[in-house]
Parts: C-alpha cells; structure tokens; sequence
C-alpha cells in the first residue's frame, strides 16, 4: 500500500510546439499533471486541445523533426524522460509504459500476422525463445477476451473487426505488463456495445495488474465511467483538474460546465433544446488573447479579455484556470 | 396519405470472386424494412456500424440502385420511377452527409455550393439565386459576406452548416441526415442539433435522422427505429422505445450508453461477441449469437416485427420469439 501514494509519472510545465506549414502552434502549453500507482487519469478535450499531443510528448514519439518539447519536465519514478537517450527511451516505450491508438487499423502492420506482432514486442523486451513468446501472445489473447485464440494467432489485421483489432492492440500494449496504459481514444473508432465491452476489459486488466491508466477522450461519459481523476484541456492548456466525482458533480470552469450540460442524456425529456456553448472551437494557429475560452465564456470579465488566467488550487484538491474564483 | 411509405425495402450488394468474377455471395445490407412518415415528423434511425441504417437512408433516395420491395413518396412509387420523374421528384427529398469535409466540393465557393440544387432545377436566374443564397446562409447561421469563401476556411461545425444550407434550398419536405453530427465536438454537435430542429420546425419538414448514438437520436425524433444487421427490430415513439425498449439489442444498446454520472457504472449490460458480418448473417434471429435470452426457436426462425400490446395508447413494434 506504501507504494500508492508515490508519484508514477509527473509532468511539469510541459510545452511542446509543432511546427506546421502555417507557423508555429503550441499544443502543449504548460502543462502540469500527476499520475499515481495504480491510478486513472483522464484527460478531457475536443479536437485540437493537445490532449493526443500531450501523450506523444510523454512517449517522446512527437512528429520528427516538426514537434519539439520546449520547456518543462517528464519525470517517469525518478527519471526524466525528456533526458534519456533514444535508446533508452526505446527500452521504457511498450515495456513500461503501453501506448494504444484510436485507429486500430492503421496501428498494426497489415503484412505481419497478429501473432507475430504480439511476439515481436515480447521478444524485443523481454530475453524469450520463439516458442516461450508464441505461448505468452497465446495467454494475452486469451486474456484479451479474443475467441479461439489459438487460430486468430495465424491472422492478418485485415481479417478481424475493429473490436477484435483494439483487443489486439490492447495485448500488444500490455504483453510487457507495463505500469502505465496511454490509451488515446481506445474506443472511439469502435459501436457502443463494443465499447463498454473494451472499457470493461481495461477495467479488469487494471484489477488484475495493477496498472495505472491515462485515458484521452471527448466523451466525458467514458471518463466518468472509467476514472479516478480527470483534466479538462482547451487549446492547449489545462483549464480544470478535478477528482472525477468532484467534477461532475460541481464543475468550476464555465467551459466544463458548459461541456457537461451540451451532451445530450437518454434520461431528459424528448425533443427539449439542448444546452450549447456559443461559438467555435479555436484553431491552435489563432488561440484568443488572455483567456483562450473568453469569447464563448458566458461569465466573462473585462480582465479576461487581457491575461490568461492560471491555475488556482481549489478546496478538495482540485484546481481551476479562471478568474472567477481569484 | 404518408409522405412516405416504405414496404419490404430490400437491398442486397452482390459480391463477386474467383477467376470467372462469378457473385459468390451477397451482402446482406437492408433486408424487408417497412414503414412510413407522416409530415413534419422525424424518425431516427439507430443502428451499429454495418446495421444498415445508411444504406437504407440512400435507398429512399435512389442513391444505391436497385433495389426491391416499394418506396412511395406522397403515393408514387420511386422505385419503379423513371430518371426525369425522379429528378423532379428529388426536389422534395434532400441530404446531409455525416462528413462535412468530403460532402462539398473543395473548388467551389460556399455560394455556388448552396445555390446548386437551385441551379440544377432551373429556379430563379442568377441573380435572385446569389441572394436566395446569402439568405440561406445567414438561416444557418454564416456571415452571409462568407459567399465568397472556399470550404476549406470553415471549421467542421460551419461547414454542417453549409450542407444543412444547402439541403433545405429548394425547400424540400424530406430531409434525410446521415450521422449529421457524429464528426463533430460535443460544444459543436448541440449547437448543429439545435439548429436541425428550429428548421425543421419552421419548415415543417420531416426527416429520416440516422446515427449511432441513442441519446442524440432520442433528442432529435418523434419515433425511433432500432437496426440491426439489416433489419428493423424495434419502432416506436421514442420516449417509449427509450424508457421501455422491448428487443433485447435495444435494451444493450441504451444500457451501454456511457452515462457522465461518476458511480452509476455497475449496472452496464454488456454483450459477448460481435455484430454479424452482413455477407453471412446468422440463420434465425440475426441477434441470437449476442443475446442473452437465446432460446431454440430464435436459432431456426427469423422473428416477425410484430405489434407490442403493452401499451395500447402507444404503438411499438417489435421483432423478438420472446416476447
């Protein structure tokens, strides 16, 4: 139990830039956030808010040579990632801490059976013989709940349902037992029903190995379903961090509440008008002036036309970017 | 008389292989749907990937020929339509795509875009047609000063907007939108979900909404449909299709719904398996694989979708041995 209070991962101040064809964005805008064994993050945001970008940083996997970190640290337990080598860093990615993508199709190789890419990170990590990793890919399709594993072992990506290929890429992320799963919209690309099934796997996954989770998502269902704690994101800064509960229960900034009120729920009366935040979600490239949420803010201030506000520590340990509570 | 009425729609892609390029097989993707829409009524269509749902959406309009069974639109059959005829009749039927960024042309102006249909049916001359334009774009909510803009200046919600513009230009009375709001961000999705409704409203138009998402539909619809594999298992008005659904898909479906209340995770319903392939759906009920009531007869006999007498007030179809 010792071990749960210590610090698995802790961001600092973390700002990355992307260089694009139309100049430079800042994705990644000092960013800070903590991850604790066996704890679940979610990480919260709508298109270009720099939750995806902010998991790259993590894995140092950004687009090269267009994305750079700039500032800031990446402490993993008492490492500094962004001070590791290649290679070193090439020894923690899949071992580690596990990484799985939206696009299940494009994140597997279409020429390789999936047996065969199971087994290749196994023996890349791990000292095994061919057979040893053959049986261990085996057990984790068996543990990823896949059917008749032993014959989906000789299959090509092309011939499994989405479901079944973020299953796969689910026992590829886990084959090290890594303490960290990044998962990046796990199940967007993915129906309902098979969606509750893949986040109920990685919630019994957790259970069993302990791991700890960093979710990235939009729906902020997903994250209340499968959480502890959670940071909303906007353009590219963290605008709230909350415990999960806490957040849903009396969320602080005007944009999560905003967010929380716009989904539409199965329980409200058919057919009322739904609730909406005014506006456009900002381009990276033209972010407003002071705080990037102000001009679709419906309690904004004359200051927050002018500074970007930064993060105030609230009571219950959670934290919010707005003057509203200065 | 309906606006529309659908009887045993039926859509069938052949598939074909081997050295000879013989059909091998077919895809089973709209099987014996019926039903119908009154004006000004909406009726969703929800269904998983590979349910269906678009297919039958384009069917209605004769975008993906042939296909069997009747389609009639204020008592004229489409399908049996000659091509004249059924330009004519397309005046009255109009769609919005799901994705924004592949459903207009990326060398038009968003003027040109919204004046097609008008230019197309010979309405107006050019110049009535630019100003029939700018008003339609200030309707969606566009600067109408942007008629000069190309698409790609506009973000995913705006260029929603544009279609939903374009859509309602000749003033249709049936507008079928296909995921119109599943490529967009939540903060965007209720603005373009609002919008939908007070047109529709205000133009008493009825429309087919297809989606994946039972909560968006139900916000949207007087009446729910509920596909699956091909077929319609469950119909009704929403409220009771959504606080009584009958089929268990349905029940699925909604229970596996992500609810954004921390603690009331436990009482998910979560199925085994997958949905069906369409090229080799499963003999008997086509959900049997997946259910978890399966009984005997739900292996060898495709359920009918028959009336559900529970609530005589409220009339609910459902296709399901057991109940």
């Amino acid at each position: 139990m010792k071990e749960q209070s210590r610090l698995l991962l802790q961001v600092d101040s973390l700002k990355t830039i992307l260089e694009t064809e139309d100049g430079v964005i800042t994705p990644v805008n000092d960013v800070s956030f903590s991850i604790k064994y066996g704890q679940a993050l979610g990480v919260v945001g709508e298109s270009g808010c720099g939750k995806s970008m902010t998991a790259l940083s993590i894995m140092r996997l950004l687009p090269h040579p267009y994305g750079k970190i700039t500032a800031g640290s990446i402490y993993w337990q008492d490492d500094n990632l962004l001070e590791r080598s290649e290679d070193a860093m090439l020894k923690i990615r899949g071992k580690q801490i596990g990484m799985i993508f939206q696009e299940p199709m494009t994140a597997l190789n279409p020429v390789f059976t999936i047996g065969n890419q199971i087994c290749e990170t196994i023996r890349f990590h791990q000292k095994n013989s061919k057979e040893e990793s053959r049986k261990k890919a085996l057990e984790l399709l068996n543990l990823v709940s896949i059917p008749d594993a032993e014959m989906r072992m000789n299959d090509y990506p092309h011939q499994l349902s989405g479901g079944m290929r973020q299953r796969v890429m689910i026992a590829i992320a886990l084959s090290c037992r890594p303490q960290l799963l990044i998962a990046d919209e796990p199940t967007t690309a993915l129906d309902v029903t098979i969606q509750a099934q893949i986040l109920d796997l990685i919630q019994n996954l957790r259970d069993e190995i302990g791991m700890s989770l960093m979710l990235i998502t939009h729906d902020l269902g997903v994250i209340a379903e499968t959480c502890d704690e959670a940071i909303v994101m906007y353009a590219g800064k963290i605008v709230e961090k909350s415990s999960v509960a806490l957040l849903f229960e009396s969320p602080k900034h005007p944009y999560t509440e905003g967010l929380l009120k716009s989904i539409p729920l199965m329980e409200d009366k058919a057919k009322n008008t739904l609730h909406t935040i005014e506006g456009l979600v900002p381009s990276l490239h033209q972010v407003p002036q002071g705080c990037a949420f102000h001009d679709r803010c419906p309690d904004r201030m004359e200051q927050c036309r002018e500074n970007p506000p930064s993060l105030i520590a609230l009571p219950g340990e959670r934290a919010v970017a707005c003057f509203k509570y200065e | 008389m309906p606006l529309l009425e659908l009887e045993n729609v039926t859509k069938h892609f052949p598939v074909f292989g081997g050295v000879f390029r013989r059909m091998v097989g077919k895809v089973h993707a709209v099987t014996e749907v019926s039903f119908s829409l009154e004006k000004g009524e909406t009726l969703g269509l929800v269904g998983e990937s590979g349910s269906g749902k678009s297919t039958l959406g384009r069917s209605i309009l004769r975008l993906s020929d042939p296909i069997s069974g009747s389609i009639r639109f204020e008592g004229k059959d489409l399908v049996s339509m000659g091509a004249r005829e059924l330009k004519h009749t397309r005046q009255h039927m109009q769609m919005i795509f799901q994705d924004p960024f592949s459903s207009v042309d990326p060398r038009m102006t968003v003027g040109s875009i919204v004046e097609e249909p008008l230019r197309i049916h010979g309405i107006g001359n050019n110049e009535t047609r630019r100003e029939k334009a700018a008003e339609l774009l200030e309707k969606v909510g566009i600067q109408p000063e942007s008629i000069r803009q190309y698409p790609h200046e506009f973000s995913g919600g705006q260029r929603q907007r544009i279609g939903i513009a374009r859509a309602i230009a000749l003033k249709p009375k049936l507008i079928i939108a296909d995921e119109p709001v599943s490529a967009l961000d939540v903060s965007i999705q209720s603005q373009i979900l609002n919008l939908l409704k007070e047109i529709r409203e205000e133009m008493n138009l009825a429309c087919i909404f297809i989606a994946h998402n039972m909560a968006v539909v139900k916000h949207i619809s007087d009446r729910i449909a509920v596909m699956y594999a091909g077929r319609i298992v469950e119909l009704g008005e929403s409220e009771s299709v959504c606080q009584d659904p009958r089929h268990p898909y349905t029940k699925a479906l909604i229970s596996s719904i992500p609810v954004p209340r921390p603690g009331k995770k436990n009482k998910k319903q979560i199925l085994q398996g997958d949905v069906p392939s369409p090229l080799n759906p499963p003999r008997g009920c086509a959900f049997h694989l997946r259910c978890p009531h399966v009984e005997e007869i739900c292996k060898r006999e495709i359920p009918p979708l028959n009336e559900n007498k529970v609530h005589p007030e409220k009339p609910h179809w459902v296709a399901c041995h057991l109940q």
